[in-house]
């Protein structure tokens, strides 16, 4: 008997969303292309910004499926490069300006202009978009994106005025978050999970990178961490 | 201060964009335009912008890694690099969908300035474009100098952005290790990886790292170098390159051609790297191996700057070999494929003489192994009529004594061999060729069998099996008669024998063994080994009698 070899689901999974991708890409193109051509009071009636809301949260899921399908093969290691922060951050607040701007919420980056670390862009890029992400939907009226160098970690928090975390979600101890993550009750398990993996794949020396959730800070709503070594 | 006026630059830069959806093209044309660009230029395949590029310079490529049929978009790029149709002073941005992935699997000369991740939008865009278009201007004066291959000045020129401070030391250090190392200096090179490790564990500087060690001949350090990236980064298949070279130059080449297979597995496409593959399997005698890289190496060098004559040639002097130790269909099947290949080849590289009269020659190997005689001796009177004995190649001689040895010309082939010899013996390379052929003109059948043969007659003689070693050796001798260490071993082993057992059937064998290497050269490394045993069995000859 010979046994026929079995698909795996994950490297299917994998390739769909490859061409979920490109499929978004086109349709936000289309979106785009259509909006330029309506007059301004009907942009706004349509509310424009909700297709473009939207699609930014199916991307910023099949950026964490494609992550996420990597950490498990452990094929591809994590690809370290020095960046600048303001680099990272003005073009994550670039991308989310326009969609934020039609629901009335300010976004401010606060960021010095030499600071830069060493990470994998693109996975820390998936980090700060779902957390944006999450914020513009909690959030009342502002978001405040900062990085900054404490004890030798780089610190990337995003504040919003929202309601702040739950008390289940807050983090008691480091480490505890994975834990708490309870994949039934929707979309902030998976951008959780995703975050603290692609953290803890951060290493310098024994340092290993973590996401914290706190309430208050600077805006006194919820505040998202995370910390690289 | 480290600032460009954008809106001023972009009325000047000429883009290319390469896409294969119309859609997509034009709204990165849109996106453009909205940014103040002006020459904007549209690709919907390798082909096309290709041919766009052979006529004009782009300041600005904006490429899909993913076209569809043909070329992908990181073939674009090397072919533009490899033809300098790219200068560093350009800026060419990777368009893809998952960013990561591509990044670790192209090789560093070959990487695009900057990637940007599907979907993209205007602002992003813009964002990322403004950022690579300011490290492009800011960085221009070093390119420059790249560019001419003034090294020494680029080196300088980072060493002085370095001190004044800038926000690309990153791109220095790696520069500046990427420069040295291009003139030599690997211990200016060694020096720079050192440092920057020496704050962080990065898979480039530890790869830099493992190829000073390569080149220092540090073969064990190289190797440990590595595998510490291939760790952290089994991905990055430069680190696989790395390690095949320190086992290959370790004499490991069966290791070596491991790992280089792992690497071919992960990024097929590049040329040189299955070349190299096919290169090392024929070294381990791997025939089929060695055709499968090399079939690669033809079919994905096509129409590219990769595509040689000799990849050609070298995958029919491989079929032809591997049909002749083969049997009925699947050996008629090679030798079909063989014969297309060269037609294709004599085709393709019609002004290249050289190559077409090797091609001929080949061709009359594969027309004998199917027992085709007439087809044969025509294949190779047409190379004869192509070539002038007296100052013929190096190349073309050894193909066309090849060919008379398989078509039981042995004594033209020895004799070419010989002045072969004679007129190459400066050149140690040229050389071993023409001994390997002298020793061993039969298929690799053969050759594979003799050499297992020869390993167990050596380990017999090591062990004092004396009688079990010239059994062997002489087993070995019915595949390769005529090679000239096999030869010597079993007179060696013959004479040890006689010493003991004064047996004349033995001097008898040695005797043999020495008249069937009459035509062995002063140039072979195997002649004063032959001297010294002539002297030796003479005298124990006169003795005897």
């Amino acid at each position: 008997m010979t046994s026929q070899k079995q698909p795996d689901f994950s490297m299917i999974i994998a390739s769909a969303v490859h061409d979920m991708k490109n499929s978004l890409s086109m349709l936000l193109h289309s979106v785009d292309t259509l909006c330029e051509q309506l007059p301004e009071e009907t942009r706004e009636q349509l509310n424009t910004s909700t297709i473009q809301y939207e699609a930014e949260r199916v991307n910023s899921y099949l950026i964490q499926l494609l992550g996420l399908y990597r950490l498990q093969n452990e094929k591809l290691g994590i690809h370290l490069d020095e960046h600048y922060l303001n680099d990272l951050l003005d073009e994550q607040a670039a991308h989310y300006s326009e969609m934020l701007k039609a629901k009335s919420v300010a976004l401010e980056v606060e960021v010095d202009h030499s600071l830069s670390w060493f990470f994998d862009r693109e996975l820390i890029l998936g980090i700060i978009n779902n957390a944006l992400n999450n914020a513009s939907r909690y959030t009342r009226s502002r978001i405040l994106l900062k990085a900054y160098e404490e004890d030798e970690y780089l610190v990337i928090e995003v504040h919003d005025d929202g309601e702040g975390y739950p008390s289940s979600m807050l983090d008691t101890t480091p480490g505890t978050i994975l834990n708490n993550i309870n994949f039934s009750t929707g979309s902030t398990s998976l951008g959780l999970y995703f975050a603290s993996n692609v953290a803890a794949l951060h290493k310098q020396a024994d340092r290993v990178g973590r996401i914290e959730l706190i309430n208050g800070g600077k805006l006194e709503g919820g505040v998202f961490r995370l910390l690289l070594p | 201060m480290e600032d460009v006026k954008l809106k001023k630059v972009y009325p000047k830069l000429r883009f290319l964009v390469i896409d294969d959806f119309e859609s997509f093209r034009s709204s990165l044309r849109l996106m453009l335009s909205s940014f103040g660009a002006e020459h904007i230029e549209m690709a919907s395949n390798a082909e096309d912008a290709l041919n766009k590029c052979k006529y004009d310079f782009f300041d600005v490529i904006l490429c899909d890694f993913n076209l569809g049929h043909g070329k992908n978009g990181q073939q674009i790029l090397e072919e533009l690099r490899v033809t300098k149709r790219l200068k560093h002073t350009h800026l060419f941005v990777m368009i893809t969908a998952e960013t990561s992935k591509d990044v670790v699997l192209s090789a560093r000369e070959y990487q695009p300035d900057g990637y940007v991740a599907k979907p993209i939008t205007r602002t992003v865009l813009e964002q990322r474009l403004g950022q690579l278009l300011t490290q492009q201007k800011i960085l221009k004066p070093i390119n420059r100098q790249i560019d001419l291959q003034n090294y020494p000045k680029a080196i300088r020129l980072c060493h002085d952005m370095l001190e004044t401070g800038t926000r690309y030391k990153s791109w220095c250090y790696q520069t500046l290790a990427k420069l040295y190392t291009l003139l030599g200096d690997s211990s200016s090179a060694e020096k720079i990886y050192r440092d920057v490790l020496k704050s962080r564990e990065l898979p480039w500087a530890r790869l830099g790292m493992g190829e000073v060690f390569n080149m220092e001949n540090q073969y064990q350090e190289a190797k440990r170098c590595f595998e510490t990236v291939i760790s952290t980064n089994p991905n990055l298949v430069e680190a696989y390159d790395g390690m095949s070279e320190s086992y290959l130059r370790m004499g490991q080449p069966k290791r070596a051609q491991e790992v280089l297979q792992t690497a071919v597995e992960l990024s097929p496409r590049m040329v040189p790297r299955q070349q190299k593959l096919g290169e090392i399997c024929l070294k381990n005698q791997d025939i089929e191996g060695a055709v499968k890289a090399l079939r690669k190496a033809v079919h994905f060098g096509e129409n590219s700057v990769h595509e040689s004559a000799q990849h050609y040639l070298e995958l029919g002097r491989c079929l032809s070999e591997w049909a002749e130790s083969e049997d009925g269909e699947k050996s008629k099947a090679l030798a079909n494929e063989a014969l297309l290949l060269l037609d294709k080849a004599a085709d393709r590289f019609s002004h290249d003489e050289e190559a077409c009269t090797n091609s001929l020659l080949i061709e009359a190997r594969i027309h004998q192994g199917q027992g085709h005689h007439e087809e044969a001796a025509q294949s190779l009177h047409k190379a004869e009529c192509a070539l002038e004995e007296e100052n013929m190649s190096a190349s073309v001689g050894l193909e066309l004594a090849k060919t008379l040895y398989t078509l039981d010309n042995h004594e033209r082939a020895e004799n070419l061999l010989l002045q072969l010899s004679k007129r190459f013996e400066n050149d140690s390379a040229i050389l071993a060729k023409i001994e390997s052929l002298m020793d061993e003109p039969e298929g690799i059948t053969s050759r594979i069998k003799a050499k297992e043969l020869n390993k167990q007659g050596i380990s017999e003689f090591e062990k004092g099996k004396l009688d079990a070693a010239i059994e062997s050796f002489k087993d070995a001798l019915t595949y390769t008669p005529k090679h000239a260490a096999l030869n010597l071993n079993l007179v060696q082993v013959a004479i040890k024998a006689y010493k003991h057992t004064s047996d004349p059937a033995l001097l008898e064998s040695a005797h043999e063994c020495l008249d069937r290497l009459s035509h062995i050269p002063e140039q072979h490394h195997q002649f004063n080994r032959l001297k010294h045993f002539r002297k030796v069995l003479a005298k124990l000859s006169k003795k005897d009698s």
